[in-house]
């Protein structure tokens, strides 16, 4: 499945915001991948994710792709609108 | 067709051997083939080191002693995460099974190639965060080294193609004797990689630009130390010429080693003992074959440099009476530790200046712990194998570093029962200052000892490092012969002066030296059958006259070209081979 989100935290996907996505990530049994323009990393990544280089509000696609698709999709777009805790 | 590049003749001699490519940035990476039946080992070996990595990071994060800040975790936590990455791991494995090349030169090539990716990031901050990736990157590639320490075999007749080697690696790729050449990017004629090759007899040619990326892993390569020209690619009529001019290079080296049973005495009966300059305790066999007359420095830099931690007062003790192995010398010199310059690779002590900082005896002043550990190890090799060791003290700017050195020598020397004649101490001359202040120097030590290398960058104000200043950094340079000409003014009768650095092992510098009235040489050990043959062609009434000119010329052209008409109208066994020396 696909989702379209826009970057809502100040600082993007930095290090710290980069490094929770993976953490989270790397616990579905699903792919997931995410795209900005032309460019589609893997989010189980943190080469991947860095080098997409997500600042706020840029517009990037999730996608979940497998056994558990669902679920990651909703834990992967609650750490989005938690702002990675960074606000908090 | 032959390909040849041409690039500053470094240590002379002829070779020839397959090429071994080492990239440095910061880390040495060797690029080999490797077999099908390899690949499996290959993979594990990587994977260890991925593993062992992550380890010291973890233990970094759990060492109490370190007050670490949730940032700090979060970076060391970051740190683990690219270690952990598939892309990373994935692809290198991939690489080395698909491609067949060790892990290290996989690893740099998907390194190469995340790079040009990462180049579309614009954003600094990301960038920044990127470069964690090159530094693990380099933390693999230094615990790969690790585990490869006892698997990795130089084969014999390797030459070592590099972008730029440090002193320490080329020390380790050396050391068991199947690397006959080395051929460079960077790097300049005194460069302390360059005095390793010269001491190690390898010949060497630096400042080649852009060798390591035109040569192929394997190559066979031609090098010619004199000329400074590599060559790859020849023919077979090239290859023959090239067979005859080291035929007749091998037989020059065996005339001249008849010299080095000589003594070092003038035509007119002056006699300059010639003495070796080593860099590790092991040499003293090479030196005394080549006809050395006693140790006249012995750096220890490396000793204190080729370890995880500077060696115990044991282990410097052990060293040190391997100097005196075999009986093969009864007196020998060693220089108190020079860290500092481009010797030390301590990124914790990183200096904007470090040619002028803290550095030498200055160093020793500050850590005395350090300096002391070293006395007691050298008091304790003079009490237990009676044997004679001059103390010299590097990096001297004024009286007072003297004074406060001299005071703590003697209070180290007083727990060990030693005969005063088995102990002096001296000063390297190598600072402007120590010149202008040779006088008083003189008389507060036993010996001064000229250490021309960085007296010729202090006094030109030039890296010595630094390949595009090799025109500048002339030994020849009318202010560095007026150098000399003014400590030899400025020392009272009778004071022991010696020479050392790359001036002593050139011939057409020696008139210099003779007329100065200098009591010892010390140099490469190589060098010494041709120093020895030179000086007995020489007397010290020609020698003065020659400098008397010389100090009035101006350029260094004009008195390389002096001295070395002295030298080719009075040396009898002249040969044309030594023209090409460094």
């Amino acid at each position: 499945m696909k989702k379209k989100i826009r970057i809502s935290n100040r600082l993007g996907l930095h290090a710290r915001a980069s490094s929770k996505l993976v953490g989270l990530t790397n616990n579905f049994k699903s792919d997931v991948n995410i795209s900005k323009g032309e460019l589609a990393i893997n989010a189980k990544s943190i080469l991947g994710i860095l080098s997409l280089a997500a600042s706020l509000g840029v517009e990037i696609e999730i996608e979940t792709k497998g056994d558990d698709e669902e679920f990651a999709m909703r834990e992967v777009i609650s750490l989005f609108d938690s702002k990675f805790g960074e606000e908090s | 067709m032959s390909i040849e590049k041409n690039g500053i003749a470094i240590s002379p001699g002829f070779s020839v051997g397959n090429a071994l490519l080492i990239n440095q940035a910061k880390t040495v990476v060797e690029k080999r083939k490797i077999k099908t039946n390899e690949i499996v080992m290959e993979v594990n070996r990587f994977q260890a080191a991925v593993e062992e990595s992550k380890n010291e990071i973890s233990k970094m994060k759990q060492n109490k002693n370190n007050e670490y800040k949730i940032e700090h975790i979060e970076i060391l936590d970051f740190n683990i995460l690219i270690l952990e990455d598939e892309i990373l791991a994935g692809e290198v494995v991939d690489t080395i099974t698909k491609k067949q090349i060790n892990a290290e030169w996989a690893l740099n090539k998907v390194l190469t190639n995340k790079s040009k990716e990462f180049a579309f990031v614009k954003d600094l901050y990301m960038q920044e965060r990127l470069a964690d990736f090159y530094y693990i990157a380099e933390r693999i590639t230094k615990n790969l080294r690790g585990l490869n320490e006892n698997l990795f075999e130089i084969k014999s007749n390797t030459i070592l193609v590099a972008h730029d080697l440090s002193p320490i690696d080329a020390l380790k790729y050396c050391r068991n004797g199947n690397v006959n050449g080395i051929v460079t990017d960077l790097g300049g004629t005194t460069s302390h990689t360059a005095i390793i090759a010269r001491s190690l007899g390898i010949p060497t040619i630096m400042s080649l630009l852009n060798i390591s990326t035109s040569i192929e892993p394997g190559q066979r390569i031609y090098v010619d130390g004199y000329k400074g020209r590599v060559k790859w690619k020849v023919n077979k009529s090239e290859k023959d010429e090239l067979n005859t001019l080291q035929t007749k290079y091998t037989s020059f080296q065996k005339n001249l080693f008849e010299f080095s049973k000589l003594s070092g005495e003038t035509k007119d009966k002056k006699i300059i003992s010639i003495k070796a300059n080593i860099e590790i305790s092991s040499e003293v066999k090479m030196a005394q074959k080549y006809g050395a007359e006693g140790i006249g420095m012995y750096r220890t830099e490396f000793l204190f440099t080729s370890k995880e931690q500077f060696p115990s007062l044991d282990e410097q003790y052990e060293d040190y009476k391997e100097l005196f192995k075999e009986n093969l010398f009864n007196e020998v010199t060693i220089r108190t530790l020079d860290i500092g310059g481009d010797k030390i690779q301590d990124y914790s002590h990183l200096e904007n200046n470090p040619a002028l900082g803290l550095r030498g005896i200055r160093y020793s002043l500050v850590n005395i712990d350090i300096f002391k550990t070293q006395l007691n190890a050298i008091f304790k090799v003079i009490e237990s194998e009676k044997k004679k060791i001059r103390i010299l003290l590097p990096m001297i700017s004024n009286i007072d570093e003297i004074d406060k050195s001299l005071f703590i020598i003697d209070e180290v020397r007083k727990n060990y029962s030693i005969d005063s004649n088995l102990l002096s101490v001296g000063v390297v001359i190598e600072t402007p200052s120590a010149v202008l202040l040779v006088e008083e120097i003189s008389k507060k030590v036993n010996f001064i000892s000229v250490g021309t290398n960085d007296l010729i960058q202090y006094t030109l104000a030039a890296d010595r490092t630094n390949e595009t200043l090799e025109n500048i950094i002339s030994h020849y340079q009318p202010s560095v012969v007026r150098m000399l000409n003014l400590i030899s003014d400025k020392v009272p009768a009778n004071t022991y002066i010696s020479i050392c650095g790359e001036m002593a092992n050139d011939i057409n510098c020696l008139p210099l030296f003779i007329a100065m009235g200098v009591r010892e040489l010390s140099m490469n050990y190589y060098s010494i059958p041709r120093i020895k043959s030179a000086i007995h062609d020489l007397s010290f009434n020609d020698c003065v006259d020659t400098v008397k000119h010389c100090l009035n010329l101006t350029s260094h052209e004009e008195i390389k070209n002096e001295l070395s008409q002295l030298i080719r109208n009075k040396m009898k066994g002249y040969d044309s081979m030594m023209d090409y020396q460094v």
